[in-house]
């Protein structure tokens, strides 16, 4: 059947375009748009998800932890997905409590397709269910602050979700802690389901760091008891406490607390005040490393009341309120706190070099210590000062504002020997394994005066913490430096009558001093209103818990080698402890070196609690034991040395 | 040029060709059950090998066939197939994807097939021998309504299963043969509009525009005054009539026209397979995925991946070089099939043979059309692709009528100018 060549071509040509439109269209896709189609595809076939880093954990310097991150657990099941429904009602029933009903009606009538059970549960609660088929479980991490309170607004918090922190040093840590997210990817299905086989992991989560801090557990809960009843002794507003020891700048305990005995907010580091007499010493300081007052030299105190005039036509008072006679010495000033001594033996100084040694003991400067929102407080400077007001005032403790941390780093300066320590909270960071990233070391922020003048000034104070100085009711055996402070208050831009902040700073013990203690008590109305009243007696009263504590952040070896009071023979087993106990429990190179037989710490991560805890028994350890099931780390980590009878914590997941 | 073909040789071009893409297409039927969710294409493989052994046995039955009985046999042929449709509506079942519709013929609950492709060939035997009986080729639309209702009645059947994919593979079959038997193409133009104007009637605009070209083609074609009159008559009730037709599509047919038009419009369902197909060929690129490893087709987000989407595995697992490849075997198979329709010794053999061509060219164009979005998603198989015994022993029957074409017209030494 012939047909004209026209018809075949024609018919050809068709065909041929027909399949041509289809290559053509093919080649658009997989040629054109191929890679937006194959991103397209790769998007619809894969999750993405965030595996969570748990974040580190902050002890305290005894390995106490005070916050920590444990995972939780939340359940779902895919009620299709479930082989044994028996058994997994039963599991859910018994490790979860989750009632046996509700589930067998989830199940008879398929809704909800996917019962969710928030939880949170624990690793032991979820151990048997996630076996099961059909069971998906999920990890959290909360974050835990197993010693409730404790140094809270020092420790701070963090977000809801527990990864971010918030305030405080989860803020100011909270790269070093966090850890990084990792993330892995998985094939799906168009239904939603998982697969896990092929999952890849991008990127595995990395366990953020630990901080140890250098406060202890011990003596900040002996200081924020002690400052909640002196609080409520007190009837007043509120207060402050800050521990540091002055050989190294760690600061070692800092309580803060309101009148309704609930932690406040950090006003240790964040908040100012005037610390009225308590920075007399910094004054004479200045005016005798600069010579201007020598020890015989005395000015007249005017029965109590001094009138002078500071410019042209006018005058100012300076009261004193326990009035001295005559003439004293400067020594004598500090003892018994005489504002008119200090006012009259400041004008020796000229503004600049009032100022410059104010500055040198590190007021009006931040001290940098590892903490969100550190005041700085405030020092005028000199150029501003007022004729006859300024200079008088700053020697007494006005017209600046310094806060509770600032003032022990500088009493810490005349316990070291006249040099400024920078305060520190952080001790060590380690590594999720153990390794030491940081460890503090004692960081010298200048030479603030002489060894010999800061020993002058420790020796005043002696004298004002005696029972001739305003500062008396402070001692504790072993011997206290420190002065009191009872500064007015300004309400509404004026001092305001009867709104006392009463303050001692001290210096423990008087030879070689472990501990820098300040001190203040914010509107005390009880009728005592003096430092000497208030703070000094809180102040003792902290120092010898401390003393008694079983686990004392005191040296009372080195105390027992300053033979101001003989251990007592008949508690041998009190001495063996204080041979033991140091300020640094941890090992630290500038530490004072343990007593005991240094025993190298092994490392039991992995075996069972029992097996870890037998085997640190038997190097000599005291164990305590954080968790349950399988050892994870110790602290000291696997590889340090500690002296044996000392406590080694396992923690356990 | 002179060619004598050996006395009693088979076409060895088209036994290539088919064999070609019937093991190209057994490998994707393989691939397309290997995968990571559970699927019922796992062995749909080793069934086509059996239904391609039986269409082999098939095709060689049919290749000893007398034409001359095939074309007395016609009409009983067409009659039997016509009478299975009905029993199809009457008791037909649905299966896979079409469970709604009623395109499968069971016994006892067992499916045996499903009638619609024995139609296709029963409605070429008879078009060709009504066609090939003519003297002149068709010059009238009068002309023409025997051929029309030859393939409009089975049409009509299988639009009410309802199977547009499958109806609207008896336009094809019916044009290409008109065309074949010499019918004008402007005749066949005019007896395509009222489709084209019940498309049209969509939008105004175009649909004014199309009746005013319609016009102005009457009145250049000079045709018959009476016919004119009708075919405008025609195409004006069917923008009316689209109307009506519209308001009586099932829901999920008006859906299907929409999400051709639009495939994003409705992602999740009736756009899904549209966009996913889409989406499959389109990461393929230039070399694709590799044999077995399509990951959508993996992961079951491709559809129907075995039967009416096979194209997507090919296109996401071989790239466009795969597709090309494809291609070329369908254009090797069209031409060989117009060069025995060319040669063939009588009308009726040249005619069926041509007819099978239409079939395939269909089959092809609206297959592979729905899965590259050119087409509506109608659920057509593939030729030599997709997985499903009846449609494979029809096209190979097919391929056997073609065969036997060849054979006889090599037996007469058939010699092309």
């Amino acid at each position: 059947m012939a047909k004209p060549a026209a018809r075949i071509a024609t018919l050809q040509v068709a065909l041929g375009l027909g399949l041509l439109v289809v290559m053509g269209r093919a080649g658009w896709l997989q040629l054109v748009k191929g890679r937006e189609f194959s991103k397209a595809a790769v998007s619809q076939r894969t999750v993405s998800r965030e595996l969570l880093a748990r974040r580190g954990t902050i002890f305290d310097r005894g390995g106490t932890p005070l916050a920590h991150s444990l995972p939780k657990f939340q359940v779902q099941i895919a009620l299709r997905e479930v082989t044994d429904t028996q058994r997994l009602i039963a599991t859910a029933a018994r490790d979860l409590r989750i009632k046996a009903d509700s589930l067998r009606r989830s199940f008879r009538r398929g809704k909800p397709l996917y019962p969710f059970f928030g939880g949170p549960f624990t690793s032991g609660q979820v151990e048997a269910i996630r076996r099961l088929r059909g069971v998906h479980v999920y990890t959290l991490y909360g974050r835990a602050y197993p010693r409730d309170d404790l140094a809270r607004p020092i420790v701070g918090a963090v977000e809801a979700g527990g990864l971010r922190g918030q305030s405080g040093l989860e803020r100011s840590l909270d790269s070093i802690l966090a850890g990084k997210p990792g993330r892995r990817t998985d094939l799906r299905d168009p239904s939603g389901k998982v697969f896990e086989s092929p999952g890849r992991v991008e990127r595995e989560p990395v366990a953020g760091n630990d901080v140890v801090l250098t406060i202890d557990a011990e003596l900040q809960a002996i200081a924020e008891r002690a400052l909640a009843l002196a609080i409520k002794d007190a009837k007043a507003e509120g207060g402050d406490v800050v521990f540091m020891d002055p050989r190294n700048g760690e600061l070692l305990a800092l309580a803060s607390l309101t009148e309704s005995g609930t932690a406040a907010t950090p006003s240790m580091l964040t908040g100012g005040f005037q610390p009225g007499s308590t920075a007399k010493p910094f004054t004479a300081a200045a005016l005798l490393a600069l010579g201007r007052v020598d020890s015989a030299e005395t000015v007249d105190v005017e029965n109590g009341k001094w009138t002078f005039v500071t410019s042209g036509t006018t005058t100012r008072v300076i009261n004193d309120d326990h009035p001295e006679k005559g003439s004293i010495t400067l020594e004598r000033t500090i003892q018994v706190s005489s504002n008119i001594g200090i006012a009259k033996f400041s004008q020796k100084l000229t503004p600049e070099e009032h100022y410059e040694v104010l500055r040198s003991f590190g007021f009006g400067a931040a001290t940098g210590v590892e903490f969100p929102s550190e005041a700085g407080g405030l020092l005028p400077r000199p150029d501003r000062w007022r004729a006859g007001y300024t200079g008088p005032s700053l020697a007494m403790g006005y017209e600046l504002q310094i806060t509770a941390v600032q003032l022990a780093a500088a009493y810490g300066a005349f316990a070291n020997d006249g040099v400024l320590l920078a305060p520190t909270l952080v001790k060590e960071i380690r590594a999720p394994d153990g390794t030491v990233l940081y460890r503090h070391e004692t960081e010298v922020v200048r030479r603030a005066v002489s060894s010999e003048i800061a020993a002058r000034i420790r020796s005043f104070l002696a004298e004002a913490a005696s029972d001739s100085g305003t500062g008396g009711r402070a001692q504790v055996r072993g011997g206290i430096l420190g002065k009191t402070g009872t500064a007015l208050q300004i309400v509404n831009g004026r001092y305001e009558p009867g709104q006392y902040r009463a303050s001692f700073a001290g210096i423990y013990p008087a030879t070689n001093p472990q501990i820098v203690a300040v001190v203040t008590i914010d509107r005390p109305h009880a009728g005592q209103i003096y430092g000497g009243q208030v703070a000094a007696p809180l102040t003792a009263a902290m120092l010898r818990q401390a003393l008694a504590a079983r686990e004392s952040a005191l040296d009372r070896h080195a105390l027992a080698d300053a033979s101001i009071e003989a251990p007592n023979p008949k508690q041998p087993s009190k001495r063996e402890e204080a041979a033991t106990v140091t300020t640094a429990r941890l090992p630290v190179t500038d530490a004072p070196k343990p007593a005991g037989k240094p025993v190298l710490i092994p490392d039991v991560a992995g075996s069972t609690i029992r097996a870890a805890a037998f085997a640190l028994h038997q190097r000599g350890f005291r164990v305590r034991i954080e968790g349950t099931g399988r050892a994870l780390r110790t602290i000291p980590a696997a590889g340090d040395s500690l002296a044996a009878g000392k406590t080694v914590v396992v923690y356990a997941q | 040029m002179m060619r004598v073909a050996s006395r009693g040789g088979i076409d060895r071009q088209l036994v290539w060709a088919v064999l070609a893409l019937t093991t190209f297409g057994v490998l994707m039927v393989y691939s397309a059950g290997q995968t990571d969710v559970p699927s019922v294409a796992r062995g749909a493989w080793t069934r086509q090998l059996g239904w391609a052994a039986i269409g082999i046995v098939g095709a060689a039955i049919v290749f000893r066939m007398n034409f001359r009985i095939l074309e007395w046999a016609a009409p009983g042929l067409y009659a039997f197939s016509l009478l299975l449709l009905v029993l199809t509506l009457l008791v037909g079942t649905g299966a896979g994807s079409a469970a709604s519709s009623k395109s499968w013929l069971s016994i006892g609950g067992i499916r045996i097939g499903q009638p619609v492709e024995l139609a296709k060939i029963a409605t070429i035997l008879l078009l060709a021998r009504y066609l090939s009986s003519l003297r002149d080729p068709p010059t009238s639309l009068r002309q023409l309504v025997t051929p029309g209702l030859i393939a409009g009645v089975p049409f009509l059947l299988v639009m009410r299963q309802p199977d547009l994919g499958s109806a609207i593979v008896f336009v094809g079959i019916l044009f290409a043969m008109l065309y074949w038997a010499g019918v004008a193409p402007r005749l066949l133009l005019l007896l395509a509009s009222p489709a084209v104007s019940l498309l049209l009637a969509a939008s105004p605009s175009w649909w004014v525009a199309w009746m005013l070209l319609l016009f102005l083609l009457l009145v250049l074609w000079r045709s018959y005054v009476a016919e004119g009159v009708l075919i405008y008559v025609v195409n004006s009730a069917m923008g009316v009539v689209a109307i009506v037709v519209w308001n009586r599509l099932k829901d999920y047919q008006r859906q299907r026209l929409i999400t051709f038009l639009n495939p994003e419009s409705d992602p999740i369902h009736a756009g899904y397979q549209a966009i996913q197909s889409k989406v499959a060929i389109g990461s393929g690129g230039l070399f694709g995925n590799g044999f077995l490893n399509g990951p959508q087709k993996r992961l079951a987000f491709l559809p129907e991946q075995y039967t009416d989407f096979i194209f997507a595995v090919v296109g996401e697992e071989l790239g466009f070089a795969g597709v090309l490849v494809a291609l070329a075997l369908f254009l090797w198979l069209f031409f060989t099939l117009l060069r025995i329709a060319r040669r063939a010794t009588d009308p009726f053999s040249s005619l069926v043979v041509f007819g099978v061509l239409g079939l395939f060219f269909t089959h092809l164009f609206e297959n592979i059309g729905m899965t590259i979005n050119v087409m509506p998603i109608t659920g057509i198989p593939l030729p030599f692709f997709s997985y499903g015994g009846s449609f494979l022993l029809a096209a190979s029957l097919s391929i056997g009528l073609a065969l036997r074409v060849a054979w006889d017209s090599r037996l007469s030494g058939y010699a092309d100018g």
